[in-house]
C-alpha cells in the first residue's frame, strides 16, 4: 500500500511512467482520432495529480486508477462533441472499457511483448509496418514508390499486423522451434 | 473470432471501415466478448507501433535516460566549429570588404535566418496586385515596384512609419525611408523618432514627413493633392531641389506651393489605420443582413431609417411611451427580410465609439442602463453573439448581459457574468442540472467576443456559451426544449417591482441573433473574421508625441 504523508511527486512520476503505455494502449480502443486521443492522455494525466493525495493502493491498481480516469476523461469528451454515428455507442464503450480496466493484465503483457515479436518479424516486414506508421507518410505514396497498389500494400500490413497480434498472445518462455518465429505470415 | 471479425477491427483502426459495414461492426463487436478482446489487443499494437514511429519513447525509458548522452562532446567541438567559420566568414567593421560586382558577399548569418523585409504587412482589403500569383500574406515587401489593381493596403516601415496605400496605383520601396509612388492614394503616419524624414517621391515632387501625418493623392496627369492632419511636411520640386517648402495642418489653400504642382486640398481624408478591418466587417454585416437564419442585427450606428418604419416594430415594455422616443434612441434591426425580431430601444445609455474607425456602440454606463428587444416567438434553435468590452470595474455581484423582463417559464434564459469577469448561464427551472465547464477564462478589458447556442445536438438538449471562439461552458438541460426571449432586456435586469438591478457596465457592439444553432466552428470563425488586424498599441499611440 502506498502511503502518502506527503504527496510524493517522483512516486507519481514512476508510477506514471510505468503505467502509460498500458493507459495509451487502453485509449487507443476506446477512442479513434489521434487528436482526442492526445487530448484525453494530457487531461487524464493532470486529473491523476490533482486527485494523487486521494489514491490508495498499490503499484498494480495506479494502472487501473489511471484507466478509470481516463474512461471519465473520454465520457466527457463525448458530451462535448457533436456525435456523429460513425462513432461507437455509449453502451459499447462502456463494455470495451471495463473489460479493458478489468483484464487490464492482458493489456500489460501485450505492451510487454510487442517488442519482442517486432524482432521476431523478418527484416523487411519489420522496417515497413514501422515506416507506415512514421508521421507524414501516406499509403498512396509508399505503394508507389514500391509499385504495388495500396490495396495490396494494406493486405500486407494487415498480414503483418495479424502475425504480430498472433504473437502478442503466445506466452513468454514458450518453447519456439528451430528458433523460427512462433508465428508465420 | 473468425477472420472476417479481425478484418473488420483492422479496417475501423485503418480509419478505412466504410459505411456500409459500420452497423455490422458494432453489431458483432457488442455481441461477442472474443472480438472485443482481439479488438482491445489490436488497439495496443496500433498505438504501440505508431508511439514508437513518431518518437514517443515509454516515459520509463526518458526517466531512465538522465545521465547525459555519451555524443554531447561532439555536438560541442561542431558548434565550436560553426562559431569559428562565422567569426572567420564575417570580416571586422573597420576593414570593410572590397565591393565586387562580380562575387556578391555572402554573409553566413544571413543564410541561417532570412533578414526580416523592409516593410512589414499590418492589414489589406480587397487587394488585387498585377501579374501576382501570391496572396498579400506571402509577398515579402523588399525593395522593389509593386503595382495594384485595386484594394487597399497598410504597411509598417521599421516599426516606425504606418503607410497606407489605395489602388488602383503603383509603389516602389527604394530604401526603408524612401518610396517612390506613380499613382494611388497614400496616408503616412509618423510613430517615432526614428520614423523622421520618411519620403514619399511622386513624378513631380518629393515630401519629406517631418512628423506625424498627411493624406497624398498623386495621379499621373494632374496635380498631385495633399493634406497635413498633424505635425509638418516638407515639400520640395523634383527638378530644382533647392526650393522647398514646409506645409502644416494650418497651410491654407492659398499656401500651396508654386514651383512645383501640388494643391493643398483640406477635404482630403485618406484611409486611417483599422479601416480596412472596418470594411472588413462592414462586408460581413451585409452578409449577415441577407442571411435568412439571422432573425436579428444590431451595429448601434444612428439610425438611417425614418422613425415611421421604426415603430412599425418596436419593443412592447416601451408601447405607453413610444411617441415620447427621441429618434436617437432606436437601435434599428437591419436584416433586410426577417422580421421576427423587433427594432431596439435603449434607455440610460449612450453610443460610443465602436471596434472600428467610425462604427458605433452602445455604452451601457448608467444603473439602469438597457436595450430592449422583442423576439416573436420560442425558438429550438438559437444562437446570438455580441462583442462586449467592460467599462472599468464590473459593479455588481452578477451583472446581466441578457435575460426577458419577466422570469416565469421554461426557455427562459439568463446570461451573467460574475464581478471577476466569468461567465454564467442559467436557465429557468433547471437549476440543477449537469454542467461542463471546460474554460476558466474570465472576461478580460479589452474586446470580448461572447456566443450562445442552443439546440439539438445527436438528440441530446444542448445550451452553450462561447468565450472569444472557444467553448466556455454548456449544460444539457432537462425540460427546457426552447428559447423563449420574448421580451429581452439587454445590460441588466428589471425585478417585479420594476426596479433595474445588475447592471453591466460596459460597452456592447454587433448584436446578431439567429434562429439556428452555430456550430462551435462557425463560432469561431465568426470570431476570428472580427477580430481587427490593425491594433492601437503603445507603438501606435506613440504617434502624437512626434508632432514638431
Amino acid at each position: 500500500m502506498i502511503r502518502k504523508n506527503k504527496i510524493n511527486r517522483s512516486d507519481f512520476l514512476r508510477l506514471l511512467a510505468k503505467s502509460e503505455p498500458v493507459v495509451r494502449s487502453y485509449l487507443r480502443s476506446l477512442v479513434q482520432d489521434y487528436h482526442d486521443h492526445s487530448e484525453i492522455m494530457q487531461n487524464a494525466f493532470i486529473t491523476a495529480w490533482e486527485k494523487y493525495s486521494k489514491f490508495e493502493g498499490d503499484e498494480n491498481d495506479f494502472c487501473k486508477w489511471m484507466c478509470v480516469i481516463a474512461r471519465f476523461q473520454i465520457l466527457k469528451l463525448r458530451q462535448t462533441r457533436a456525435r456523429n454515428k460513425w462513432v461507437l455507442s455509449d453502451k459499447l464503450l462502456e463494455k470495451i472499457s471495463t473489460e479493458g480496466v478489468n483484464d487490464i493484465a492482458s493489456t500489460e503483457r501485450w505492451v510487454e511483448k510487442l517488442e519482442d515479436c517486432l524482432q521476431e518479424l523478418p527484416k523487411p516486414n519489420r522496417d515497413l509496418i514501422k515506416r507506415v506508421y512514421s508521421p507524414n507518410q501516406t499509403i498512396k505514396a509508399m505503394a508507389a514508390e514500391r509499385e504495388t497498389t495500396p490495396d495490396a500494400l494494406y493486405q500486407k500490413l494487415r498480414r503483418i499486423r495479424k502475425a504480430l497480434a498472433k504473437c502478442m498472445d503466445i506466452p513468454p518462455g514458450s518453447p519456439k522451434k528451430d528458433s523460427a518465429p512462433a508465428y508465420s505470415i | 473470432m473468425n477472420d472476417s471479425d479481425h478484418n473488420l477491427i483492422e479496417l475501423y483502426l485503418e480509419g478505412n471501415l466504410p459505411a456500409d459495414k459500420w452497423e455490422d461492426f458494432s453489431h458483432r463487436l457488442e455481441q461477442s466478448a472474443d472480438m472485443r478482446r482481439e479488438f482491445r489487443k489490436l488497439s495496443v499494437l496500433d498505438e504501440n507501433l505508431r508511439a514508437q514511429s513518431i518518437g514517443f519513447a515509454n516515459l520509463a525509458e526518458r526517466e531512465q535516460n538522465t545521465t547525459p548522452p555519451t555524443y554531447l562532446p561532439w555536438i560541442v567541438a561542431a558548434a565550436c566549429l560553426v562559431l569559428t567559420f562565422i567569426s572567420w566568414s564575417t570580416p571586422p567593421q573597420s576593414f570593410p570588404a572590397k565591393k565586387s560586382p562580380a562575387t556578391k558577399q555572402v554573409h553566413l548569418a544571413s543564410v541561417l535566418q532570412p533578414a526580416p523585409p523592409i516593410a512589414k504587412l499590418i492589414d489589406f482589403y480587397d487587394l488585387q496586385f498585377q501579374d501576382a500569383t501570391k496572396s498579400p500574406e506571402d509577398i515579402h515587401f523588399d525593395l522593389g515596384k509593386y503595382e495594384i489593381e485595386r484594394g487597399q493596403l497598410h504597411l509598417r516601415f521599421d516599426d516606425s512609419v504606418e503607410l497606407l496605400f489605395s489602388g488602383p496605383g503603383s509603389f516602389e520601396i527604394l530604401n526603408p525611408k524612401l518610396v517612390s509612388v506613380t499613382q494611388g492614394n497614400v496616408r503616412t503616419i509618423v510613430l517615432n523618432d526614428k520614423g523622421k524624414e520618411f519620403t514619399i517621391l511622386s513624378p513631380t515632387s518629393r515630401y519629406i514627413d517631418w512628423g506625424t501625418e498627411f493624406s497624398l493623392n498623386i495621379s499621373p496627369s494632374g496635380d498631385d493633392l495633399v493634406n497635413v492632419h498633424e505635425g509638418a511636411i516638407e515639400v520640395q520640386c523634383m527638378v530644382t531641389k533647392n526650393m522647398s517648402k514646409m506645409l502644416t495642418r494650418f497651410s491654407k489653400v492659398n499656401d500651396s506651393p508654386k514651383f512645383t504642382p501640388v494643391v493643398i486640398d483640406k477635404e482630403l481624408e485618406n484611409m486611417i489605420p483599422g479601416q480596412m478591418g472596418g470594411n472588413r466587417n462592414q462586408k460581413l454585416l451585409e452578409e449577415l443582413a441577407a442571411d435568412p437564419d439571422v432573425i436579428g442585427l444590431y451595429d448601434f450606428k444612428y439610425p438611417q431609417i425614418g422613425k415611421d418604419i421604426l415603430k412599425q416594430r418596436f419593443p412592447k415594455v416601451w408601447e405607453g411611451d413610444i411617441a415620447n422616443i427621441s429618434f436617437h434612441r432606436w437601435i434599428p434591426n437591419l436584416h433586410l427580410s426577417n422580421t421576427d425580431a423587433s427594432h431596439g430601444i435603449f434607455h440610460g445609455a449612450n453610443r460610443a465609439n465602436g471596434r472600428w474607425p467610425q462604427s458605433g456602440a452602445l455604452n451601457l454606463f448608467q444603473k439602469d442602463a438597457h436595450l430592449s428587444l422583442d423576439l416573436k416567438g420560442e425558438y429550438e434553435n438559437f444562437s446570438f453573439a455580441c462583442w462586449l468590452k467592460p467599462k472599468g470595474k464590473l459593479n455588481n455581484p452578477l451583472n446581466s448581459l441578457i435575460r426577458p423582463y419577466r422570469w416565469k417559464k421554461f426557455g427562459n434564459l439568463s446570461i451573467e457574468v460574475t464581478r471577476p469577469g466569468k461567465l454564467k448561464q442559467v436557465l429557468w427551472g433547471e437549476p440543477h442540472i449537469e454542467e461542463f465547464q471546460p474554460s476558466k477564462r474570465k472576461l478580460t478589458r479589452d474586446w470580448n467576443h461572447i456566443a450562445y447556442t442552443f439546440g439539438k445536438v445527436d438528440e441530446k438538449t444542448v445550451s452553450s456559451l462561447y468565450l472569444n471562439g472557444k467553448l466556455y461552458n454548456e449544460v444539457f438541460p432537462n425540460f427546457t426544449d426552447s428559447v423563449d426571449l420574448r421580451n429581452v432586456i439587454i445590460g441588466c435586469l428589471n425585478n417585479k417591482y420594476g426596479e433595474y438591478l445588475n447592471q453591466f457596465n460596459a460597452v456592447l457592439d454587433e448584436l446578431v441573433l439567429w434562429k439556428k444553432t452555430l456550430t462551435k466552428y462557425e463560432i469561431k470563425n465568426f470570431y476570428l473574421s472580427g477580430l481587427p488586424t490593425y491594433e492601437f498599441n503603445d507603438l501606435t499611440l506613440a504617434a502624437t508625441s512626434v508632432a514638431p
